[in-house]
């Protein structure tokens, strides 16, 4: 399961990032989520040069992996109208399948969708639901204490 | 070196063995031409190559080996004897010996090439057919009677002729063919084999390793054929069994072999990239020597040598990241111990060698783009595979930073001898560099340079930053140019070299702020502010100060912090001064007229509070406080004398003259001037001045605010440092008429649609329009409120001031300051206006009675007099109403005297007695508060006359109203209030 979840608005601001209770520096999460979005930028772009303007709309909302770094896995979500999900993963948590993650992807685009509907949430704002926040932590776990190499 | 398959030949002693040499050279040119097909087991497609070859001489050691690339698959037998005798004496011998040896070992094929020369067929032909057998028919019938196809008959092998081409060429497609069936069988045994050999995976005896190369084996043998995928398969099996059983160890379930892998490592080469295979490394696989990181780099070797071959750049990049990145979590699942560092420095080194390759390759692309060859092509064009560079150079920064954290080698850090000792551990694990001819320099050469000093040290890391930062600057991947900025600048500061960090770390906060991250943009304002500090530029360290001690992103500790920082240099600015915006420190929420009226007197007491909500994380206190007004005087085109004849024509006048004298009437009319008059006048005036001294053109009504009923205005605070980008906020407004409060417009406006629909390119960038914000555009507070040592305390605070009333005219308050030491924080607008009015009341006299005065009897007349805003300079004397009469008048006493306050309290006081000279009487007034009205009731008496006196009280009451000041002169002698009748 995820160790950070972040929720970023068209205009490439966040609207709503929650990482594992037990993190220890928060802001390094956001460097890596702010970072992802160059990849995202990226590859959005390439979706949209290869599809047509008919087959915009049945374009896989699902990125993939955007990029590995030595502790986490980071993977992409981008929905229709440019709302980006990101979803952080321990690189040992090796028993994460992609499907697993496609399906994550799935139940959080549901809650923002809900939050959206919300007749009295006004579109940008950052997400304070609590809906969406318990269908976001539901899917974080603590992040598990990196075991330093054993020093002879 | 290319792998062959390998064909052996023998040939009967008797012949010319040159001839043999020279048709067994031919024969492998003939079949590299010939494509073969290979048919594979299971419906798996086939595959078309084309057979290279070598041919041996056949030897024992050869027919020996059991390995799939190595053993030969074919043998030929070459014979040109054209005599039968001489077959049957030794040749037939030696076929025969031939064939038995092979019989010995199977799976081969063979062949007897029988060479008819030229001169064999012309002497068949010159003599008479003799029934008798020949040469190849002998041979048939001797060795190959059940398969005739292992017989063929080489036509002039030397000449160029058709007979002689169609011999090669059925020479050629029968040699591939039965050597191509031959391999076929062998591998799907050697296949069985593995498989089986996999299936006792479970047993003790099992060994990783040994199966590793027996597998590897098909690899190379595929490798061989040019069949990349199915070797690929191969290394790919090998690869996820090992990744598999190092997972089931995570999960309890630890194989046996597994075990021997966990003894310390004591060596972390890279890989070699360079080398087709890793001779080393293979070895120590087969000795049971290899730890898990030369299991690792071997596989991932070989996987990258079959990958390049297929031009498959894309599972290289993919695959390479996972290959860097999940060697330290293995190792952390298996308990290996590893000294510090050494991950690092593998990690460091594989990254170069992969660079060095994908550039290698992409040149080598570049270079054969023009020249079509048959090198593979890339799937990758050279913009992914640079972007795939710069993530590797990226890494290996990240590596070599935390080496040198590790090696003392970091500035500011003293290098001692654990350090060193460190350093020399992990040189030694990581071998040689060795030399690679028209390779550049080897990583790990790169890696000992880089750790050998400082200086090198951080050549090095700055090195490899620039150039993954270029990338991805040229890729558009500005973010992580930002984060990789961020580190230099952290280097650079630790370095002593604040301004190099500078220019980085105002680009990182340009790139949070425009993207609008809070958090982010807290840190890199805090590192920014670090670095002025560094720098001694008090001037940019305070506005950092400011901003930081207001940022709710970070810490209350953090924030008090910054705030004493500001605070103990807000002195150190010499003679310099800083105005700061007073957004985010506080916002002004409500100004409020206390008591709630804006129509003031001249000198009258009043109050205006201004409510300022701060945002300080604790309580700050300022020298001043001070509100700069815009003052516009009787000298400034309005005529507050002209004005008031306009109001007593319209309203005052018109009614007083209907009305019966009354006190009543006379109190509740209204001696201050009516405001409307210059609101109507002024509005232009005004507005030019705020396009002048502000630079905002958003909406703005000129109209000034009204009050309510606590006299109150709340402010409208406009969000500048709100970044364009943010959607628009849409809002309603309405204006109503001042009069009769009927709806003058109403209309929607986005105040940011200035910003919004700027164009891009041509605008200011975020920052310039940031700066301007907090840089303010100063009033000159020539006229202004102002108190004096003002403590704001967290949340709401409440200030009161005075308002200035000591001069006639109409105030505007414009923009508040609050002043700490040489720092101001400035609100550069006050909207909606605010302003209030302050008028001079004239004195006035009212006379009232009735309309006849009849002589003879005793008749009252009612007298107020109102002072208005006449402040006596000399407080020590009295003022004096003196009246003027005709003879035929006399004033008799008072009667009643009474003050009314503007309040309308009356109260009765002590009468003030007559005093009459020759030709005029004063009354000595009581000493009244400030804008009472004396009330007086006088009894007059007319003497005996022989008509009625008329007075002629409109005029009177015109001349008394429009009587100039000067006539109520503050000297009691010449004071002169004249009431003529």
């Amino acid at each position: 399961m995820a160790v950070c979840i972040g929720v970023i608005a068209k205009e490439n601001y966040p609207l709503y990032i929650r990482c594992a209770p037990n993190v220890e520096n928060e802001v390094n999460f956001h460097f890596t989520v702010h970072t992802s979005l160059d990849v995202i930028e990226e590859k959005v772009a390439s979706l949209g040069k290869s599809t047509s303007i008919s087959t915009t709309d049945l374009r896989e909302f699902y990125l993939g992996q955007l990029y590995p770094s030595e502790d986490y896995r980071i993977y992409g979500y981008v929905t229709n109208t440019k709302v980006k999900f990101v979803i952080v993963v321990e690189a040992a948590n090796t028993q994460l399948r992609d499907n697993e993650v496609r399906s994550m992807f799935r139940r959080l685009h549901n809650a923002y969708t809900d939050v959206i509907c919300n007749p009295f949430h006004v579109p940008g704002d950052k997400i304070k639901s609590k809906s969406f926040d318990s269908v976001a932590s539901s899917m974080i776990v603590p992040e598990r204490k990196k075991e330093n190499p054993l020093v002879i | 070196m290319e792998n062959k398959a390998t064909l052996t030949y023998s040939f009967s002693e008797s012949g010319d063995e040159n001839l043999f040499l020279t048709l067994s050279t031919r024969l492998c040119d003939t079949l590299s031409n010939q494509t073969v097909e290979w048919r594979q087991t299971y419906g798996r497609a086939s595959h078309q190559f084309q057979l290279k070859v070598k041919i041996l001489p056949l030897a024992t050691a050869l027919l020996e080996r059991t390995d799939l690339v190595t053993r030969p698959y074919f043998h030929i037998f070459w014979t040109d004897c054209n005599d039968l005798d001489q077959y049957r004496s030794t040749i037939r011998t030696e076929i025969s010996s031939w064939v038995n040896t092979l019989k010995n070992y199977k799976d081969t094929e063979w062949m007897i090439v029988v060479v008819a020369g030229d001169i064999l067929s012309r002497l068949t032909k010159a003599k008479l057919p003799i029934p008798r057998m020949s040469i190849p028919d002998k041979v048939k019938s001797d060795f190959c009677s059940k398969n005739p196809e292992r017989l063929h008959i080489l036509h002039d092998p030397t000449k160029e002729t058709t007979k002689s081409t169609e011999s090669w060429t059925a020479l050629g497609l029968k040699v591939a063919n039965q050597t191509v069936r031959c391999m076929e069988v062998v591998v799907s045994k050697y296949e069985e084999r593995v498989r089986a050999e996999r299936e006792r995976r479970n047993e003790k005896s099992w060994d990783f390793c040994s199966y590793l190369i027996l597998q590897e084996e098909l690899a190379f043998m595929y490798e061989m054929l040019g069949m990349f995928s199915p070797a690929l398969v191969q290394y790919d099996e090998l690869d996820a069994m090992f990744t598999q059983y190092v997972l089931n160890a995570n999960a309890g379930d630890i194989a046996h072999w597994l075990s021997r892998f966990s003894e310390p490592i004591k060596h972390w080469h890279s890989m070699l990239l360079w080398k087709r295979i890793d001779g080393d490394a293979r070895r120590s696989i087969l000795e049971g020597q290899a730890s898990i990181i030369d299991i690792r780099n071997y596989l991932f070797t070989r996987l990258c040598h079959l990958l390049f071959e297929t031009g498959k750049l894309t599972e290289i990049t993919q695959r390479m990241h996972i290959f860097l990145h999940s060697l330290s979590t293995e190792i952390a699942i298996l308990e290996i111990t590893v000294p510090s560092g050494a991950i690092d420095c593998w990690v460091f080194m594989c990254c170069l060698e992969l660079v060095g390759a994908l550039c290698r390759k992409s040149q080598l692309q570049n270079e054969t783009d023009n020249t079509a060859t048959d090198n593979p092509c890339f799937d990758m064009s050279n913009e992914q595979l640079v972007l795939e560079n710069a993530s590797l150079w990226n890494i290996a920064r990240l590596k070599l930073y935390s080496l040198g954290e590790l090696c003392g080698l970091m500035p500011g850090i003293v290098t001692t001898s654990a350090h060193l000792q460190i350093v020399v551990d992990l040189l030694a694990g990581m071998g040689e560099g060795e030399e690679r001819g028209d390779v550049a320099t080897s990583p790990a050469l790169v890696l000992r340079e880089a750790l050998s000093s400082k200086n090198n040290f951080q050549k090095q890391y700055f090195e490899l930053s620039e150039l993954a930062m270029g990338t991805f600057k040229h890729m558009g991947h500005f973010r992580a140019v930002r984060c990789i900025g961020n580190d230099m600048a952290e280097f650079y500061l630790k370095l002593g070299e604040p301004a190099q960090a500078e220019n980085y770390l105002i680009d990182t906060v340009r790139m949070y702020e425009a993207d609008g991250w809070p958090l982010l943009l807290a840190k890199a304002n805090k590192m920014l502010a670090r670095c002025y500090k560094k720098m001694i530029n008090i001037r940019k360290y305070l506005r950092l100060c400011y901003s930081l001690m207001c940022d709710e992103m970070i810490s209350q500790e953090e924030r008090i912090f910054y705030c004493d920082e500001f605070k103990s240099l807000s002195t150190d600015l010499g003679d310099d001064t800083l105005a700061l915006n007073i957004h985010p420190l506080a916002s002004v929420t409500s100004i409020q007229f206390i008591p709630a009226e804006t129509s003031l007197r001249l000198n009258s007491n009043h109050h205006i509070v201004v409510t300022i909500n701060s945002n300080a994380p604790k309580p700050m206190t300022f020298q001043s406080l001070q509100i700069s007004l815009d003052h516009l005087g009787p000298d400034d085109g309005i005529e507050p004398h002209n004005i008031p004849d306009v109001i007593s024509l319209s309203s005052f006048f018109s009614r007083t003259s209907e009305d019966e004298a009354d006190v009543k009437s006379l109190l509740s009319r209204n001696f201050s001037h009516n405001s409307s008059a210059y609101n109507s006048l002024q509005p232009f005036r005004r507005h030019k001045r705020y396009a002048s001294t502000t630079s905002s053109r958003e909406f703005m009504s000129n109209q000034p605010a009204e009050i309510n009923d606590e006299g109150r205005i709340d402010l409208i605070h406009f969000q500048h440092s709100k970044p364009s980008k943010f959607p628009a906020s849409i809002s309603l407004h309405a204006q109503r008429d001042l009069q009769d409060g009927a709806l003058a417009w109403a209309g929607i406006t986005c105040r940011h649609a200035n910003d919004l629909l700027r164009r891009q390119d041509s605008s200011q960038s975020q920052v310039d329009k940031h700066r301007s914000t907090m840089s303010v555009t100063m009033e000159t507070y020539e006229c202004c409120l102002t108190t004096r040592q003002v403590t704001l305390n967290p949340g709401m605070n409440r200030v009161k001031l005075n308002a200035k009333t000591d001069l006639e005219g109409y105030f505007t308050l414009q923009q508040l300051r609050m002043s700490l030491h040489k720092t101001s924080f400035v609100l550069p607008r006050i909207y909606p206006l605010v302003s209030y009015q302050v008028s001079y009341l004239q004195p006035k006299v009212f006379m009232d009675h009735n309309e006849d005065l009849i002589s003879g009897i005793v008749q009252h007349i009612n007298i107020a007099v109102n002072k208005g805003d006449y402040v006596n300079p000399d407080q020590e004397s009295n003022s004096t109403l003196s009246f003027k009469t005709p003879p035929s008048v006399r004033l008799l006493c008072v009667t009643k005297c009474s003050v009314a306050t503007p309040d309308e309290d009356v109260s009765e006081i002590e009468k003030p007695s007559l005093v009459t000279s020759s030709d005029e009487t004063s009354i000595n007034l009581p000493s009244t508060s400030l804008h009472a009205t004396v009330l007086l009731k006088i009894a007059c008496l007319c003497l005996t006359t022989p008509y009625v006196q008329k007075l002629d009280v409109r005029k009177r009451h015109r001349r008394t109203h429009s009587a100039p000041p000067a006539t109520f002169s503050r000297s009691p002698k010449s004071a002169q209030t004249q009431t003529h009748c």
